[in-house]
């Protein structure tokens, strides 16, 4: 269900093995508009004691890995925002 | 029976024998030449010295598969030791595919028995008179009739050698009926892993060479055998929980993620995200086709994973599939079905094809066929649209018998578009050799890998970049800067990897990334390789593009093909995003600044000079 002006949804995947550790394939937040991307960092700690970021994960938002990211942390979310975690990629 | 004693050549570093096998197939007969140490310290092994052989010995006029190519293959010095899948040796030789110097690297049991053989190489030169498998036992190489064998899969052939040379252990490479044809992509299935790209099977075909079985029972000396012990301890404790992912998922563990971001190419690269991914992905691997994981010589990893098919119409079909395989077989011709690409795989094998290039090919066929480009009459009745398994499995078949429009394709890339130059905007190649599993559109670094990498388009050697440009906070992926040097220290350290002898998905484990750290390579040989291995990988980096420099290779070979940058990206994560000539030419003048070639591509006098390359190649 998407959130009205007072929150954001945002869609967090499980991609590839992580999705061992969450047993499910993603989850959508709802959270209050204004909320930036430590308050996913903060709830998948909380839920699935997942730590982000992680030099041992790999995590997007919006297809732009969170170090890319001009703020960081800091980046406030907007509805329909995508955020994927992954194992680390290396050459197949 | 206790072991032999230790092979290697007096006054010779330790960790090599010091000896090289030439054999040569025309006059059925061999000899022993010593390895130099000189060249040794200045190119480390593998990769390294194999190009410096043929730097020496195939002139830029040598036809791929004229009697003259040679094949060069050669280990590391880590190559067999008892440390942790050191499992990999290299080969150089003129590639049938891009009609020009290839490199390529592969695992299982050969390399680290040709050692204990007390080997460091082995080349192969000439043409037999009648199809031929070798053997060597420790020093003794015979010549075998293998004309009862002709026409068998390389997977059979492998079965029959190793049961004639009855050695338990062994090492064995062989080719199929693919190679035997002259089929441009032929691969050479050694002990189930592959030299892959570039054609070599077909070099092998032309020399009427089926397959060659290897056993050594000799040691190999190591400098310092308690240090080499104690690293390995530590390495496979690292490893148990770094690639812990790779032993459960293999590299199919990718395609879920890059399809994610956008780079997973679509029919034939028309798009970059494939809307059935969750079907062909890792869990479907494990949860329905996994039988067992594979593991090559004294790997702790085993990242290799046999697929089954239980049911269906393909029932029966088994295949070790890789991220490339299922990437190119699978969402590049549209399919969904992942058994489909086990049975196209293992048709692949068997034939004795390179699955990437194979996959590259059935795409192009079905672009061409969608849009009315040919008919069911050039396919032989074929119904080549996407997503359709059996034109998948009819059409490498097509080309692996050299039928129909399979005649044109296994001619390679490079034949396609001079034979049919209207085509090449449905061509993902650079320099003949087709693309890998990604979509550079998505990752601009990726686009340089491919136009800079030294056997054509390649992630390997071309530098993979993707982790860094996404993970590292010091690039964009979609933007220019910064990418150059990034893809030349991927490239680097690449180089050296593929000369020592070790999988690169290990080599974390030993400290062998950009800034090498360690002491591996000091216990095995005694000598302190381990701060110099970049300017090693530098030197040889650009000794490679002399070689191509001297078949004719210059800027215009370095660029990317029309599908990357003229056509943006039309659906998915990536939607919108091109790589532009003009922003690509940003890439590459960066690139070529760092590597000390001018502006066309051509290594300097003084970059020569600066890698002592003038006095090496003198």
């Amino acid at each position: 269900m998407k959130g009205g002006a007072a929150e954001v949804t945002v869609r967090v995947r499980y991609l590839s093995a992580v999705r061992e550790k969450t047993g499910t394939r993603a989850d959508d937040l709802r959270l209050p508009a204004g909320s930036t991307l430590a308050a996913v960092a903060g709830w998948l700690k909380l839920t699935y004691g997942i730590a982000v970021p992680d030099p041992s994960l790999m995590s997007t938002l919006n297809g732009y890995g969170w170090n890319q990211v001009p703020q960081g942390l800091a980046t406030e979310l907007h509805d329909g925002d995508e955020v994927a975690l992954f194992p680390l990629l290396s050459g197949g | 029976m206790g072991r032999a004693a230790p092979r290697e050549r007096k006054g010779m570093l330790k960790g090599y024998c010091g000896k090289v096998m030439r054999v040569n197939l025309t006059t059925r007969t061999t000899s022993v030449e010593p390895l130099k140490e000189n060249e040794v310290k200045q190119l480390l092994g593998g990769r390294g010295i194999a190009a410096k052989y043929y730097y020496d010995e195939i002139g830029p006029g040598v036809d791929a598969l004229a009697e003259e190519n040679k094949i060069f293959f050669f280990t590391g010095p880590l190559t067999g030791t008892p440390l942790v899948s050191t499992t990999k040796f290299q080969l150089a030789t003129k590639s049938p595919e891009t009609r020009m110097y290839l490199c390529s690297n592969c695992g299982g049991d050969f390399g680290p028995q040709l050692k204990q053989a007390g080997f460091d190489g082995l080349i192969v030169e000439g043409r037999a008179a009648e199809l031929t498998w070798l053997s060597l036992k420790d020093g003794a190489m015979e010549f075998h009739d293998a004309r009862p064998w002709k026409g068998f899969t390389s997977v059979k052939t492998l079965e029959e050698m190793r049961k004639a040379f009855a050695e338990t252990k062994a090492g064995a490479m062989a080719i199929g009926p693919a190679g035997e044809r002259l089929v441009r992509i032929s691969y050479i299935n050694v002990d189930e892993r592959a030299f892959g790209r570039g054609g070599p099977g077909a070099v092998m075909g032309s020399k009427n060479l089926k397959g060659v079985i290897v056993k050594g029972t000799g040691d190999i000396t190591l400098a310092d055998p308690p240090k080499v012990a104690e690293i390995r301890k530590a390495a496979v404790a690292d490893l148990k929980t770094s690639r812990a992912n790779h032993t459960k998922f293999g590299t199919p563990q990718y395609i879920e993620p890059l399809n994610t971001l956008g780079c997973m190419p679509t029919r034939n690269f028309q798009t970059g995200f494939f809307e059935e991914c969750d079907k062909i992905d890792a869990h479907a691997m494990v949860e329905h086709y996994l039988q067992k994981n594979y593991a090559c010589y004294r790997c702790t990893v085993a990242c290799g994973k046999m697929c089954v098919v239980k049911e269906g119409p393909y029932a029966g079909a088994r295949a070790r599939t890789e991220f490339e395989t299922v990437g190119l077989l699978g969402p590049n011709c549209g399919i969904s079905d992942f058994a489909a690409i086990v049975k196209a795989n293992q048709l692949c094998d068997e034939l004795g094809m390179d699955t990437m290039s194979a996959g590259n090919a059935v795409a192009l066929t079905m672009e061409l066929f969608e849009k009315g480009l040919i008919t069911k009459k050039d396919t032989m009745g074929i119904d080549a649209r996407f997503g359709n398994p059996d034109a998948l499995l009819g059409i490498i078949e097509l080309i692996a018998a050299r039928s129909g429009i399979g005649d044109l394709l296994a001619e390679g890339m490079y034949g396609v578009k001079r034979a049919r130059p209207e085509w090449k905007r449905f061509i993902l190649d650079v320099k003949g050799m087709p693309f890998a599993a990604y979509d550079p559109r998505g990752f601009t670094g990726n686009g340089l890998t491919n136009g800079t990498s030294n056997r054509g388009a390649c992630h390997n050697v071309g530098g993979w970049t993707i982790r860094a440009e996404l993970q590292s906070g010091k690039y964009d992926r979609y933007a220019l800067e910064g990418k150059g040097a990034l893809v030349k220290s991927a490239q680097d350290s690449r180089a050296y990897v593929d000369s020592i002898g070790m999988c690169t998905v290990v080599r974390g484990a030993f400290g062998f990334s950009e800034s090498p750290t360690g002491e591996v390579l000091e216990a095995v040989t005694g000598y302190p390789f381990t701060p110099r291995l970049m300017e090693i990988a530098q030197r040889i980096y650009s000794m490679e593009r002399i070689i191509l420099n001297r078949e004719g290779i210059r800027r215009k070979d370095d660029l990317l093909p029309e599908r990357i940058t003229k056509e943006a990206l039309p659906s998915g994560p990536t939607k919108g995003r091109i790589l532009t000539d003009e922003m690509y030419d940003v890439m590459l003048d960066e690139y070529y600044a760092l590597r000390g070639w001018d502006s066309d591509g051509v290594v300097t006098e003084a970059t020569m000079e600066k890698w002592g390359l003038k006095e090496l190649l003198a």
